[in-house]
Parts: C-alpha cells; structure tokens; sequence
C-alpha cells in the first residue's frame, strides 16, 4: 500500500516501515481484557447550544424579574398613594377621624404637572383630590394651602396676579400680601398669602387652580374645635372668678383683703383679656383658610407626569429601568472583568504556546 | 493489516471501546514503537494509552475526531510522559556525579527490520519518527497528523519529506559503509 502523498523516492522505506510488527499477542490479550464501560450515550457536542439556551434562559429570566418587579412596585405605588389619598379625604371629610385625633397634623402633597395650554388648562389629577378635602362643616379647622403655579410669559404673570386678587376679593377674602417680582423680562414670580372664608374653600381651590399649570400643591388641615372649646372654657371661668371678684370687693373687707382682691381682679381681667384675644384669633383661623400662591414663568419646575399613566404604562415603566439598570450593571462588570479576561485568555494561550514549544524540543532532543 | 482513517468531522458511528481497541491496538503500538523504540516500552505505554481510553471513554465523541487520532492523542501524551521522566532520570544522574546510565540499544523486535534501517532510525529525532509513524505507519492523512502534532499541514510535510530524506540518506550511507 502506498500513501499517494508520499514521494515515489521513499516507496522501498515505506514498505520495509511497514512491516513493523503487530501487538504482541500478550499486549492485546490486556487491552482487550479491560472492562468494557457501560454503554453510554454518546456526549454530543452540545456546549455552544447549552451556552445558547443558558443566555436565553437568563434572558427570561431577567425579562420575567423586570416585569414582576413593575408590576409589584406599580401596584403598590398605585395602592399606597390610593389609600394615602382616601385616608386623607376621610380624615378631612367625614370628620370622624380628626375627631379621633383631633389635633393631628394632616398633610396632602401632590406634585403634578399637567400638560396644557396657560389660556386652557385642563383638569389636574391633583384637582381632584384637592376638591375632595373641603373643611368639615361644624367643626373648627385651620385650612392652609400652598399651590405652585407655572404661568406664560411676565405679561401672563401679571395678569394672573391680579386675576388671583380679584379671585380672593370675590370669594370674600382678602390679600394679606403679595410679593411680585420680574428679574428679566422672561421670567418672574410672585407671592400671594390670601385668607378665603374656610366655607369657600373648594371654590378657592378650583379657581386658583385654574389659573395656571400646576407643579405642587400642599394641603394642609388642622383640626381647632377643641383648642376653641379649651379656650371658651377657660374663659368662662375667668368670667367667673372675676364677677366672684367684683362681688367680693362689693362686701366689707379690711383694707390689706381689699388691695389683694383688687389685685386678683386685675389679673384675671388681664388673663380674660389675653385668653379672649388668643380666642378670637384661633376662631379667625379657623374661619379663614391661607392660601399661598407661588406663581412662577420658569418651565425647568415642571416635573415628569407620573399620574397620567395607568397601571401597565407604570409597570413597563419600572420594568424597563430595572432592566436598564441590570443592562448598566453588566456593561461595568464587562468592562471591569474583560481585561482580566482578556489577561487570562493570553495566559492560556502562552502556556499552551511554551507547552508545545517545549514538547517540540523534548521530542527533538529524544 | 488496513487501517481506515476517518477524516475529522466525518459522522462516524461511535464504537464501542472494545471494538475500537480491537481495531487501532496496532496502530498504537507500532507508532508508539517507532517513538520510543523500544518494544518493552512500547507495549507498557500501550497499555497505559487504552487504560486511559478506557476512563475517559465516555469523552470520547466520533464527530469531532476519529477513534484513531483519539487514541493517538492520548498514546502521544503518554509518550511524551515517558520522555519527560527519561529526561529528569538523566538530569538527576547528571546532578549527582553517578555515571551516565547507558543509553539502551533500539530493541525493535527481532527480524522486522533491517539493521541498516535500525540504526538510521536512531539517527532521527522522536519528532521525525513521530511524523514517519503518523503518516506512514498509521496512515493518517496531512491534516490529521498536523492537527495532532499541533502545526500547520505545511510544516508537516516538510518534517516528513525531511525526515524520509534523512532517513534515505542514513540508509545510503549505511549500504554504502
């Protein structure tokens, strides 16, 4: 038999090469004695398709923790701000949980942006929830807002300024004092503190929203009835004392009984004058709610509109930046790890590189 | 006795290790004979080559090469094995002043080979054997036999054509001695 890649010159050393013995029958007979393996199946040359079906199933499972997560965190936002809204709205409505802690300090923040034209601003979702937080009817309570306002242009600025004057001036209130201000002739701000009667508040509300696109809102009620009630009693005993004063200097007294009981007389009518003065504030707080208007021209206030997107919309929302976030996080961890891999990798392939050199040389020399 | 050489990558049924065993034992054997050239040592890497085929036996896949060039594989580790030992023998030797164990006489077995043939065999490196053996004692084809002693198809052409001419030449000058 002759190779036909071999050179014809070699043919006789090819044969007598060849002739080179078989194993020994004794060599044979050991290597044919060694057990027989079990049968195995036969290992497929699968580590490309494993490593293809890996990626695919971390993928999956990346997509599938990116959407429960939206999902999880979407519903609970929802659910949170929900109840947050409701137990705000029956604390101020139904009047039963303010007077169960009457004096809680109960706070609504809502921060929104509405998109929309200055001349037609569309109904706020924070609107809304604002509406639903009148003072209770019958009860005592202080009622703060503060509403930030975008408005066009400084000419726009100033006409809504007035516009809000004239607003508090109809609904019965008044201006305790603005501050207006145009550093250039783009922008400007201005500061409004109007007290409207609490029993306009709503309307108050609703009007002063529309003055504008809303960027924040903070509602803010106080319940007053039982500091007003404390106080009413405490004068009435003032009351008391004093005509049980006046009765008393009436009588006959000695001259040291008289000057003490004057003097008594005089600090209780000291102290009902100063307790009826509180008195009569703490009922003007609480028939006059304080509204603070910040109206502003800048644009860079507004904030990214949250509100308008439903459940799914907020899912993908959150689904998508938690996969973001693992995208970043495994471009650092590839740039931080390739040079090292790289490094290994030419390690490798410099010891495989001295190991053959070196078998080369080994064989050389043999 | 005709080997078939398989080329790699050809879908080869896979054998079972008894039947690749009956079927490439010579082909171990005689190539591990021209590389050491010595029969004893020949028939223990043998042995030592299809034990290690036997455990890893299961590693074994016919698609990405054939029994043979497997079995090569692992009968060529072996031999190199047996080389790096012989080596650290002789470097130890060396070391301790003992006087150079005296390199033993190729111990073909008796009446294959001419003696001319023998002694120029022994004036080539185990690496030329190692191609002689790969190409002409088992056949393997260009590629195969580069893939196994890890250079290129070219080089090793050249070391066979080399090495055949060397030999060629030592045959030469032994008849005409």
């Amino acid at each position: 038999m002759s190779t036909p890649e071999l050179d014809p010159r070699f043919d006789d050393l090819v044969r007598e090469l060849r002739t080179l013995p078989r194993a020994p029958e004794e060599l044979r007979a050991r290597v044919l004695g060694l057990a027989e393996p079990s049968p195995a199946p036969p290992r497929r040359r699968r580590t490309g398709r494993l490593v293809l079906v890996a990626a695919c199933l971390v993928l999956l499972g990346v997509a599938g923790v990116a959407a429960v997560y939206g999902i999880v965190s979407s519903g609970g936002g929802s659910r949170s701000q929900a109840e947050k809204a409701a137990g705000t709205v029956s604390a101020a409505g139904g009047g039963g949980a303010v007077r169960a802690a009457p004096k809680a300090h109960r706070t609504l923040t809502t921060e929104t942006a509405v998109a929309g034209s200055f001349a037609a601003p569309p109904a706020p979702a924070a609107l809304d929830s604002a509406a639903t937080l009148p003072p209770t009817q019958g009860r005592l309570q202080q009622y703060s807002a503060t509403m930030r306002l975008r408005v066009k242009g400084v000419d726009g600025l100033s006409r809504t300024t007035n516009r809000a004057m004239r607003i508090t001036r109809s609904l019965g209130g008044f201006v305790a004092s603005v501050d207006y201000g145009t550093p250039s002739r783009k922008s400007g701000e201005a500061y409004l503190t109007v007290r409207i009667p609490n029993a306009r508040v709503q309307q108050a509300v609703v009007r002063f929203s529309s003055l504008g696109v809303i960027l924040s809102q903070d509602i803010s009620i106080r319940d007053l009835q039982d500091q007003a009630n404390h106080e009413a009693v405490q004068i009435i005993r003032l009351q008391r004392e004093i005509d049980r004063l006046v009765a008393k200097l009436r009588g006959s007294l000695s001259p040291e009984e008289r000057v003490q009981t004057q003097s008594q007389l005089d600090a209780a009518r000291a102290a009902l004058r100063a307790r009826t003065e509180q008195h009569a504030g703490t009922l003007r707080r609480g028939r006059l709610a304080t509204f603070t208007l910040e109206l502003t021209t800048r644009k860079a206030a507004v904030v990214p509109v949250h509100h308008g997107q439903g459940r799914v919309g907020r899912a993908a929302s959150h689904a998508f930046g938690l996969l973001a976030k693992i995208v970043a996080g495994t471009i650092y961890g590839a740039i931080v790890l390739l040079p090292i891999l790289v490094v290994g990798v030419l390690l490798l392939v410099a010891s495989r590189l001295l190991r053959r050199r070196g078998n080369e040389r080994l064989l050389a020399r043999a | 006795m005709t080997f078939r050489s398989t080329r790699f990558g050809a879908r080869e049924a896979r054998p079972s290790f008894a039947a690749a065993a009956e079927e490439h034992l010579d082909a171990v054997y005689r190539y591990l004979l021209l590389m050491t050239r010595d029969d004893a040592t020949a028939q223990d890497l043998t042995g030592e080559t299809f034990e290690k085929a036997l455990r890893s036996w299961r590693r074994f896949d016919p698609r990405r090469a054939s029994a043979r060039t497997w079995l090569c594989r692992i009968a060529r580790n072996a031999a190199l094995d047996h080389f790096r030992g012989e080596e650290r023998r002789r470097r130890r030797e060396e070391r301790y002043g003992a006087e150079p164990a005296e390199v033993s006489a190729p111990d073909f077995p008796g009446g294959v080979l001419s003696p001319v043939l023998r002694v120029a065999l022994d004036a080539l490196s185990a690496a030329e054997r190692e191609v002689i053996a790969l190409r002409v004692l088992l056949e393997l084809d260009g590629d195969e036999a580069a893939r196994l002693l890890g250079i290129s198809r070219t080089a090793c052409a050249t070391r066979l054509s080399r090495a055949l001419q060397k030999l060629q030449e030592k045959v030469g000058d032994d008849v005409h001695a």
